[in-house]
């Protein structure tokens, strides 16, 4: 294989979870955080993510690297890969986000809500509750109240409420 | 059931370690309270830990624990609206009951969208009756005073609406409306979530007059749609934000438009869309792009619009156009149905084109392409020319080499053959090939749709014997982008490799530029 004159050295970057464990990753697949970049551009190389943990860290770096391969030929591949990096518990979708929030990975974040709502839509306010683990921490007055505010939103109507909490 | 639930929940957390953790994860306010229960559960600890205990072992408890733990507390508000902009309004107002945290949530999704669908209720058609319509405006307009002094970016309403009951209420709405510097604005007055190209046919009394006056106060909106409804423009309004408009299935009277382009004096992009329109029109102001989808009635058309440079039209039958002032015009797609279509576009069409058009798509379909002109017109500056034809049955591709000497200085020519079914050479009588003319301009051609029949193959050749410096001639059997994306089949010289080089290389062969580059695929 020649190589061309002008080698191209990638700039790689580490990224250290809050359990300090270390993570290389090339700064153009990074740059996909726009936390990351801002350091980046600060001149930071060793980045340290005190809010995220390791095994949160690990999933979003690997869809960091998907996503960052992303050319016209694999758009299907990419939504596979999606469909599946949501296929995870509620708790590991709750760090992903609060982890993809924190590191301003739009996309990931969008991919993440959309996968939320999915999972409460047409679902009663029981199974919400459920899902969520949501007190309810109304009186009885103000939870009447409410009801009375929005009794067309919580009367049946002809499509079919999931009562179930999976 | 609250008390036991959270007596369990901190006994989870102080398993998982200690109220240091707890403390750590109380953000809100909500969790403060929770805080103070911690001491009455820590009572409660033994009994229960001796009644779990015998039922359920410890490990997987610790499971159900996490479970329990409520998650949605730990997620700022800008993602739960994120979430919740996602699901129906329904959904979302349901959320309002979870918890005091949740109770307005709701109030501050950027995009909102009203339909029936609100009320679990779906009609087959535009209209319904006007009890939903009732409730639909009630509702919305509570909801709506939830919004004050919020921002929606984006609002959207279906519903059919009888002005004659409810005109007031509808003001109501608007009023509301206007106050949420909403940036673009969907009105739909049909049941249906997507206007259809019948809903023009509807009574005329079906339509709703909307007065444009009613967003006098929408000072921040920039793209607005109407669908299915009579616009009622209005003397002195400025609506100087809007950028996009966009009328579908709308009833437009003389005089209408040319009213509403007059209070829009910052409008670029106009959208007319399967739109029954007056006689006579006249496109003037500001607008730089303009596009006719799909409409009727019109007879005659006179743009005047200084800063056009697009212009698009799909019309019902030929219309007269007149440029009376379009300095900047480059870009003409036209499309229009009849029998005296082809003829007219390639007759006395070009003769008002203005000089610097340089760019036409033509569309023809059916029928149409059987009546293409054996002389036509010239195109004094055309550049680049489009021929999309569509679902052209056995119409002999080699009919349109007129079009070389048409087009003088015609540069980028693309012939796009999109047909119904294969034709292999039927019906071809034996006729003297055509004679080259003399083309000293054309640099590329391409040509989508392209079978290898005895017809294109013809015509290729002819353009190859004619264009004196032609740089390439690509052949694809598949659409040309960016005309249509969809392709349906499999590759039809999958088993033909020998023939697709064998044309491939007559086809070179004849070519009379020394630069021609000819690809088939």
């Amino acid at each position: 294989m020649a190589s061309s004159s002008k080698t191209e050295q990638k700039k790689m970057l580490i990224l250290k979870s809050s359990e300090e464990e270390e993570f290389e990753i090339e700064e153009s697949i990074a740059v996909q955080s726009g936390t990351i970049k801002n350091m980046v551009e600060d001149d930071f190389t060793l980045i340290p993510l005190p809010n995220v943990d390791t095994e949160t860290l690990i999933k979003i770096i690997k869809y960091m690297k998907k996503h960052g391969e992303k050319t016209k030929s694999n758009e299907k591949d990419i939504e596979e890969f999606d469909k599946e990096f949501v296929k995870k518990s509620f708790t590991e979708l709750k760090e992903l986000v609060l982890a993809a929030n924190y590191l301003h990975i739009t996309s990931l974040i969008d991919l993440l809500c959309q996968a939320f709502a999915d999972r409460i839509k047409n679902k009663s306010v029981k199974a919400i509750r459920e899902i969520f683990g949501i007190p309810n921490d109304f009186t009885p007055e103000e939870e009447a109240e409410v009801y009375e505010q929005h009794k067309w939103a919580h009367e049946e109507g002809k499509e079919h409420i999931d009562h179930s909490a999976y | 059931m609250d008390r036991d639930y959270q007596g369990r929940v901190i006994l989870g957390l102080l398993a998982l370690g200690g109220i240091d953790f707890l403390r750590k994860r109380l953000l809100s306010k909500e969790e403060e309270k929770a805080s103070t229960n911690v001491h009455e559960a820590k009572v409660d600890y033994a009994s229960q830990l001796q009644v779990d205990e015998a039922k359920v072992d410890y490990a997987s408890q610790l499971q159900v624990h996490e479970a329990k733990m409520d998650y949605a507390s730990q997620l700022p508000d800008d993602v739960l609206s994120s979430i919740l902009s996602r699901m129906t309004i329904k959904d979302v107002v349901k959320t309002s009951i979870l918890s005091t945290r949740w109770r307005y949530l709701f109030a501050s999704m950027p995009t909102l969208r009203f339909s029936l669908d609100m009320f679990g209720v779906k009609y087959l058609g535009p209209i319904c009756p006007p009890y939903d319509q009732k409730k639909f405006l009630e509702v919305v307009n509570q909801f709506l005073q939830l919004y004050l002094g919020r921002k929606v970016v984006e609002l959207e309403m279906h519903m059919f609406i009888e002005r004659h009951l409810f005109s007031r209420k509808f003001a109501q709405l608007m009023h509301s409306i206007s106050k949420l510097d909403v940036e673009r604005l969907h009105l739909n007055f049909t049941c249906e979530k997507t206007p259809t190209s019948q809903d023009i046919d509807l009574p005329h009394d079906a339509f709703f007059e909307f007065s444009l006056e009613l967003l006098s106060q929408a000072s921040s909106l920039k793209s607005l749609f109407l669908s299915v409804c009579i616009v009622r423009p209005s003397v002195g309004l400025r609506l100087n934000s809007l950028k996009t408009l966009s009328l579908t299935g709308v009833l437009l009277e003389t005089g209408q438009l040319e009213d509403i382009l007059f209070s829009c004096l910052n409008l670029n992009q106009l959208v007319i869309k399967y739109c029954k329109l007056p006689h006579k029109l006249c496109i003037s102001g500001t607008v730089t792009s303009v596009i006719f989808a799909d409409c009727g009635g019109l007879e005659e058309i006179d743009l005047q619009a200084t800063k056009l440079s697009g212009f698009e039209c799909f019309f019902d039958e030929k219309v007269r156009f007149y440029f009376s002032s379009v300095p900047v015009l480059e870009r003409i797609k036209i499309s229009l149905r009849g029998d005296a279509s082809m003829p007219y576009i390639f007759g006395e069409f070009p003769m008002s084109l203005p000089a610097q058009v340089k760019s036409l798509i033509v569309t023809a379909c059916y029928t149409q392409v059987t009546h293409f002109p054996t002389e036509t017109q010239i195109f004094r500056d055309l550049r680049m020319l489009a021929l999309l034809l569509e679902s052209t049955y056995d119409f002999d591709i080699v009919k349109v080499f007129p079009i070389l000497d048409a087009c003088p200085v015609l540069q980028y020519l693309d012939i796009l053959q999109h047909k119904t079914y294969r034709q292999n050479g039927r019906g071809s009588h034996t006729k003297p090939p055509l004679s080259p003319t003399i083309h000293t301009e054309l640099k590329e051609v391409r040509f989508g749709g392209f079978h290898g029949t005895k017809e294109e193959t013809e015509l290729a050749i002819y353009i190859l014997r004619s264009a004196t410096v032609l740089d390439q001639m690509f052949l694809s059997q598949y659409s040309i982008n960016p005309y249509f994306k969809a392709y349906y089949g499999h590759d039809i010289w999958e088993e033909r490799e020998r023939e697709r080089i064998s044309i491939q290389q007559q086809l070179f062969e004849q070519a009379i530029s020394s630069n021609a580059v000819v690809i088939v695929q």
